[in-house]
């Protein structure tokens, strides 16, 4: 039993050599196109996914959501293959399917770019000059997907186990040792790799069955599965979604049980304008990973520029009506609310959150921090709170000064850690100049210590000796001011050291 | 020409005339909308229009043909092409065969005033170039 999953640039011959291996060893074929055209009739907006590699995607585009769902749709229909036997797979990004399934053989193909160029020419009755800038812009769109989809580089060769230059090799011949290759023992499914199937299938399966249905899609859910154990995670604020989990799931072929668990670890960022590009965000983002930490967001709007009807609980309903159980409307949908107001980066910072699995909630309020209590409170279960750029209508004192307090106020009344965005950087990521500081710190340590056990005899002299004796009370004094500072500058580089290892 | 246009709106599915008739009416903007391409051609040879808004999945004249059909007759014409079944390779191949815009279904009508209000601004600019 074989899978093969061929994967190339457009016009590269990948569906006549999936034709080639299918007739000599009579394997199913399936395309990506004909998955997709399944995927839409699901409700999956497959297109918007597609022409966001060309364009700027709305402010409100969910594109994470959608990635997720496409991701899952394919996972499971390729494991539902995989159960009946051999088959050969053929599309964009086919490689990286089916991760860790180690019986998936993954074959790429390089075209001359003269017989690309031809065979675009031909197919879309384009000028030679038309095609060649066709292909030139369709392959970094391809580029862009495999980045956005996959999150790797697209000619990565350790995402391949065979790549055939189609320049010195005929399809016919390239077939022909995919045969043989297929039968290799690295490429027979194991009970493991079977295992790892079975898994696949049952995490897309409860994905796909939560996301489509209308009492849990509008959820942010992290969904795992191990041996028909279906964990699901979702974020603190959204736990009314709790009791409708095991029912969407229920009957799930496969799934003997359901855990439904509250993200633990959390890290509440609070601020008025948010920007994935951000410093500070990619900050918040190294913090996360490094703790295994969802981020919840809360964007504050000062009283004086007004909610209007942004705030509220920023809970996704949209997504639930615009799937399968709304009016039909051929494809011309009403506007969304939230491509009309000024959402402060909210919907962009959370798509990326969302695309890193790290997004634990949003939230946005009006006022000053006792809204910001109001909201969270019975949510405290917080490891930190970030206070990132906060009322940046005022003037440099009072910011500071404002930020202070509110810093002050929330962690009294949560008893949660609290830092701002500043401090963030210093306290718990490792950088540049953390790693100066150490270097500096280590340095001064080190000669301090060579001093100490190169100078034993004037040591001793000073501490117990003639020059005790003449200068009483400077060696108390001396050590008074040395131990502490050597404990400061060894602690500071052990603390630097341990941040490293991701130990905090 | 500022503040309206003349559009054609071609797709076989009537919902969708229907919806972007009506929008693009309440804008200001002259409206027709047919389910048949051969038809909306014809009405291309007797009605000046500045901008189609085509289909790609029809019947006898898909939406490519007719952007081919359309730009070879009447280059001034802003041809946007929606379709439900938008892929990167048919969005590069409408933009490769001169397409104005291409929209990927389900879209909101804002994306779709939003292009108009482009493809307006860029006959606007393209008059104002031939008449300098």
């Amino acid at each position: 039993m074989a899978i093969v999953m061929i994967s190339s640039l457009y016009q590269s011959g990948r569906k006549e050599l999936a034709e080639a291996l299918a007739k000599k060893t009579n394997w199913p074929l399936l395309s990506r196109e004909e998955l997709v055209d399944r995927a839409r009739e699901q409700g999956i907006k497959i297109g918007r996914l597609e022409v966001a590699m060309i364009k700027t995607p709305n402010q409100s585009e969910k594109l994470a959501h959608e990635k997720d769902l496409y991701l899952a749709f394919l996972t499971a229909t390729l494991c539902e293959k995989a159960r009946e036997g051999s088959f050969i797979y053929y599309g964009r990004g086919g490689h990286l399917l089916l991760p860790g399934v180690s019986h998936r053989l993954r074959v790429g193909l390089s075209t001359p770019q003269e017989v690309r160029v031809d065979r675009t020419a031909q197919a879309l009755g384009l000028s030679p000059d038309k095609a060649v800038g066709y292909l030139k812009e369709i392959d970094e769109d391809f580029e862009k997907w495999i980045r956005f989809i996959h999150k790797v580089d697209s000619r990565d060769a350790k995402n391949f186990d065979a790549v055939f230059n189609l320049e010195n090799i005929g399809l016919s011949n390239a077939a022909e040792i995919l045969c043989h290759m297929a039968g290799m023992p690295e490429f027979q499914p194991t009970a493991a790799s079977n295992r790892m199937v079975e898994n696949l299938w049952l995490a897309a399966q409860s994905k796909l069955r939560l996301a489509l249905d209308e009492r849990t899609a509008a959820a942010d859910l992290q969904v795992q599965a191990d041996n028909g154990v279906v964990t699901v995670t979702y974020p603190p604020q959204q736990s009314q979604f709790r009791t409708n989990i095991p029912e969407v799931l229920a009957e799930l072929k496969g799934c003997h049980e359901i855990q439904c668990t509250m993200a633990e670890t959390n890290i509440l960022w609070i601020q008025e304008r948010f920007d994935p590009q951000a410093e500070n965000y990619q900050q918040i983002i190294q913090l996360a990973q490094r703790w295994g930490a969802a981020v919840e967001l809360m964007r504050l709007i000062p009283p004086d520029e007004g909610a209007g009807d942004a705030a509220g609980t920023d809970i996704d309903t949209d997504r639930a009506f615009s799937r399968k159980n709304a009016v039909y409307t051929g494809g011309v949908e009403d506007d969304d609310p939230q491509t009309i107001y000024n959402d402060g980066g909210l919907i962009r910072t959370k798509e990326d959150l969302l695309g890193q699995g790290r997004f634990g909630g949003q939230h946005t309020v009006c006022g000053g921090y006792a809204s910001i209590l109001e909201r969270i409170q019975g949510n405290g279960n917080y490891t930190l709170v970030v206070i990132g750029d906060m009322f940046l209508s005022k003037g440099h004192s009072a910011r500071t000064r404002q930020t202070r307090e509110l810093a002050l106020n929330i962690r009294d009344r949560l008893k949660a850690p609290v830092i701002t965005a500043d401090e963030m950087k210093s306290r718990l990521l490792f950088g540049k100049k953390q790693g100066l500081q150490m270097v500096g710190f280590m340095a001064v340590v080190l000669f301090l210590f060579g001093t100490v056990f190169t100078h034993q005899d004037l040591l001793f002299s000073f501490l117990s000796g003639p020059l005790h004796q003449s200068h009483k009370w400077f060696s108390p004094v001396a050590l008074f001011l040395f131990i502490p500072l050597l404990a400061y500058l060894w602690g500071t580089v052990t603390g630097l050291a341990l941040k490293i290892i991701n130990i905090d | 020409m500022e503040n309206h246009c003349d559009i054609l709106i071609v797709d076989d599915e009537p919902i969708v005339g229907q919806r972007l008739k009506a929008l693009l009416e309440k804008e200001g903007h002259r409206v027709e909308a047919f389910i048949d391409s051969a038809v909306a051609l014809q009405r291309l040879d007797t009605q000046h229009f500045d901008i189609v808004i085509s289909d790609i999945r029809m019947g006898d004249i898909d939406g490519i043909q007719l952007l081919d059909q359309v730009l070879k007759k009447f280059r001034h014409i802003k041809v946007v092409l929606i379709t439900g079944y938008a892929t990167l390779e048919l969005a590069r191949e409408s933009l490769a065969k001169g397409a104005f815009d291409f929209i990927a279904k389900p879209f909101k009508l804002n994306e779709i005033r939003t292009t108009i209000k482009r493809a307006m601004e860029s006959i606007v600019s393209q008059q104002s170039s031939a008449v300098h």
